[in-house]
């Protein structure tokens, strides 16, 4: 196998061509594919190095889109790479392309790739403009037996009829990045067929055409889906608003991030294993994610709700939050009185974040009944001194026994007078902490 | 007994240590969480319950001299430790890899050899940094490369490459793109549109086609569409003639051209097909360059060279795209080994 040990007598290494064979490949295999092959004019012990090398990785240059020279040159390139590879399987293949070769020539590529049995990951990114119609996958890419790690990006078209057979066996990381779906049951046939899927990213357009997402998938550890909006204009935002859905269904979860202002968000199974959920919301409902969320250690919520939250604030009762250590959360405009239910279930809380003006108007449910006595700290963004908020601190400080710091910073259009009678009122709230710190910015 | 006593006197030295050789013959001792970082250390001190003292001292490869053995225990130290984040361990592998190109090559090599994967993807990925972005010269220089390939191996890529059926399909399709492209932007530039007639004998072609004629830029493309249909079809049933007459001579094209034949058996021949004039020329200048090149088509046979060229055109104008279901075909051919047959 190693056929570079030429120097007689010095086996060490000195010089990269003393490097055994397979080692040239493995650093062949983390350059661009163009520059591999541009090694085979080095020497002849480089000359048919290239293709033994189990990375393909394609990127065509921007130029390709304008310039039709070009295009054919990269054309030309990627068919005799693809050709010319000798590796019996692929431990890695990228694609960084334009739309604009065509359908039938990226899905050659594919095609032809995903044939060399890919056993690491596949990662394939096409630039299309809101004009272009998106690229639509061949159907192998669906039912590779190796591949643990697949990510698309951008002018994808995710289409799974009922006929295609969605198989990944061995698939540990889905990453679907500003993709379009043919419809809500392309992505549920899709995830369906990730059987030890571990690790989800979504990252959804506007126009990815899923009324309800559904992510029901029982393996899933690690899951992150967000929604970034890009209305044409306002009236399109609020027609969509409540026309969209997202649903989650997956028990095992242990590291949740969901961004997404745009869909009711339905959390339907209680996360026993959750770590950490990050979690920024438009809607109500607040109390039944707490219930799926009640496990979790460290805890980000920030949402805007709009309509009727208080109704389903009292008809449901608020879970135990016993693993809960930092809590931190971000109010939108309306009212919530959350604050006082959270305190009082998190038995264990340590920090404790708030942050934008904390308006409660529902004066007695104001006060959480018990604190939490590991509480040490606790900082509050965007104070501006009404008194309910004034009334919460004091309450924070009377109570918190192993208090160690408070962080007020005030909102930015205060007067300086103003903050300064703040801080004199609020340094003589008596703490019952003896090392409790108070800062204020 | 010297180590039991050691161990007695000083408990707080309880720490066990692993014995290594070099190649060099001198020994040392290793904390034994670090030296176990590396997998070849870890099978010798498991499987064969070497290196507990000197005297049974693991032999390290060859490949590993003092100085890297020391570097690479720098590196196990660090990295075996369970707490460090992530974000630690890359800046310490990024100050570790700055180190002079000869050094590299043995850090690669030794690390190789002890089998330290982490390792050898840290120095595999530093010794890429190095070579990308440079032309060969450069690349050259820096690893003391022997620039001994001739000037002709260094425009075709691969010895064999002319020999796949594939590549010389692929070859033929692009030059054929590439004569498009250009006769388009000639075109585009020409400030006079001539009428060029090709108004070639039969004979004059026949020759081309034998590869008599050496100019193949000459041929431009004519406006009058009727001269040329006429002309279209003397040559097709001339080269139609043509590739009998081949074909009798050359018996043995077919045996050589088996997976060639693969590839012409794939395409539903189209009978009566309504090729341009710039089509058919096109095949012979796709003939011509094909004989131009050295040795490369003496094995496809003339008849099956003609078929293909007048499907891939047709598929050509019916996607209206050139590659792709010729290449997928031709992709697929690649990585299913059919058994050979022959058309009938």
């Amino acid at each position: 196998m190693s056929n570079s040990l030429k120097l007689s007598g010095n086996p060490i290494c000195q010089n990269i061509n003393h490097l055994p064979d397979a080692i040239l490949h493995h650093v062949l295999s983390f350059l661009p594919t163009k520059e591999a092959v541009a090694t085979s004019v080095l020497s002849k012990r480089w000359h048919s190095l290239w293709t033994w090398v189990r990375v393909l990785d394609f990127e065509d240059s921007p130029s390709c889109e304008t310039n039709e020279k070009q295009r054919i040159d990269f054309m030309h390139f990627v068919y005799r790479a693809l050709i010319l590879n000798r590796a019996v399987s692929l431990d890695k293949f990228r694609l960084n392309c334009d739309i604009i070769h065509g359908p039938s020539c990226l899905n050659a590529w594919i095609d032809g790739a995903i044939r060399k049995d890919i056993v690491q990951e596949v990662d394939i990114s096409v630039s299309a403009t809101q004009k272009s119609h998106f690229l639509k996958l061949p159907s192998c890419v669906f039912t590779t037996k190796n591949l643990k790690v697949l990510k698309l990006s951008k002018g994808i078209l995710i289409d799974v009829p009922n006929s295609m057979s969605v198989c990944f066996p061995s698939l540990k990381v889905l990453h679907l990045d500003f993709v379009e779906y043919a419809n809500n049951d392309s992505v549920s046939r899709l995830l369906q067929g990730c059987t030890v899927l571990e690790e989800l990213l979504v990252n959804r357009s506007f126009r990815d055409n899923v009324r309800n997402f559904i992510i029901s998938v029982p393996t899933l550890k690690t899951l992150n889906i967000s929604e970034l909006l890009e209305p044409k204009n306002l009236l399109e935002y609020f027609s969509h608003s409540y026309h969209y859905e997202l649903t989650i269904n997956a028990p095992n979860l242990e590291y949740l991030e969901i961004i997404d202002l745009e869909s009711l968000v339905h959390l339907e199974s209680v996360f026993v294993s959750l770590i950490k959920a990050n979690i920024s919301f438009h809607g109500t409902g607040l109390f039944q994610l707490a219930k799926a969320l009640c496990n979790a250690k460290f805890l980000f919520l920030k949402w805007t709700c709009c309509g009727n939250s208080r109704a389903s604030l009292e008809n449901a009762s608020f879970p135990l939050f016993l693993n809960l250590t930092q809590l931190e959360l971000h109010s939108g405009f309306e009212d919530w009185d959350v604050i006082p239910h959270f305190l009082d279930n998190s038995p264990n809380l340590e920090v404790l974040v708030l942050e934008n003006p904390i308006i409660m108007r529902n004066k007695q449910e104001c006060f959480p009944k018990c604190l939490s006595p590991h509480l040490r700290k606790v900082l509050c963004r965007g104070f501006e001194g009404c008194e309910h908020e004034l009334k919460m601190v004091e309450y924070i400080l009377m109570n918190a026994r192993a208090l160690e710091l408070i962080e007020i910073c005030s909102s930015f259009d205060m007067s300086f007078e103003s903050k300064f009678a703040l801080l004199q009122k609020l340094s003589k709230f008596p703490r019952r902490s003896e090392t409790c710190q108070l800062t204020f910015k | 007994m010297s180590e039991v006593d050691m161990a007695v006197i000083k408990p707080e030295m309880m720490k066990s240590y692993i014995w290594l050789r070099t190649a060099d013959g001198s020994i040392q001792q290793v904390e034994q969480e670090v030296a176990m970082f590396c997998p070849m250390i870890c099978h010798e001190v498991i499987q064969k319950g070497m290196g507990s003292s000197k005297n049974y001292a693991i032999s390290l490869p060859q490949r590993v001299n003092p100085a890297m053995l020391s570097l690479i225990l720098d590196y196990c130290r660090f990295h075996q430790v369970p707490g460090c984040s992530n974000k630690e361990r890359k800046s310490f592998d990024e100050r570790f890899i700055r180190m002079d190109t000869k050094r590299l090559c043995e850090l690669t090599s030794a690390a190789d050899s002890l089998q330290l994967k982490p390792l050898v993807d840290l120095t595999s990925r530093a010794l890429a940094r190095i070579i990308e972005g440079k032309n060969p010269e450069e690349i050259r220089e820096i690893f003391h490369l022997p620039d001994d390939l001739t000037e002709e191996e260094k425009l075709e890529p691969l010895k064999n490459t002319t020999d796949d059926p594939r590549i010389r399909l692929l070859n033929r399709l692009y030059a054929k793109k590439r004569k498009e492209l250009k006769e388009r932007e000639k075109l585009k530039n020409a400030e006079v549109k001539e009428e060029h007639v090709d108004d070639r004998s039969v004979d004059d072609l026949l020759s081309f086609i034998n590869g008599g004629n050496e100019d193949s830029k000459g041929i431009k493309t004519s406006k009058s569409k009727k001269k040329n249909r006429r002309r279209k079809d003397q040559q097709k049933s001339m080269s139609a003639n043509e590739t009998t007459k081949n074909h009798n001579k050359e018996p043995n094209g077919l045996n050589s051209a088996c997976s060639s034949a693969e590839v012409g058996q794939k395409i539903q021949p189209i009978i009566g097909s309504t090729s341009t004039l710039q089509d058919v020329e096109d095949d012979i200048i796709a003939n011509k360059n094909e004989f131009d090149d050295a040795d490369i088509d003496d094995e496809i046979d003339p008849a099956l060279k003609e078929r293909i060229d007048r499907e891939v055109e047709d598929f050509a104008r019916r996607l209206n795209s050139d590659w792709p279901e010729r290449m997928q075909e031709i992709l697929s051919l690649g990585q299913e080994r059919k058994p050979v047959h022959f058309f009938t």
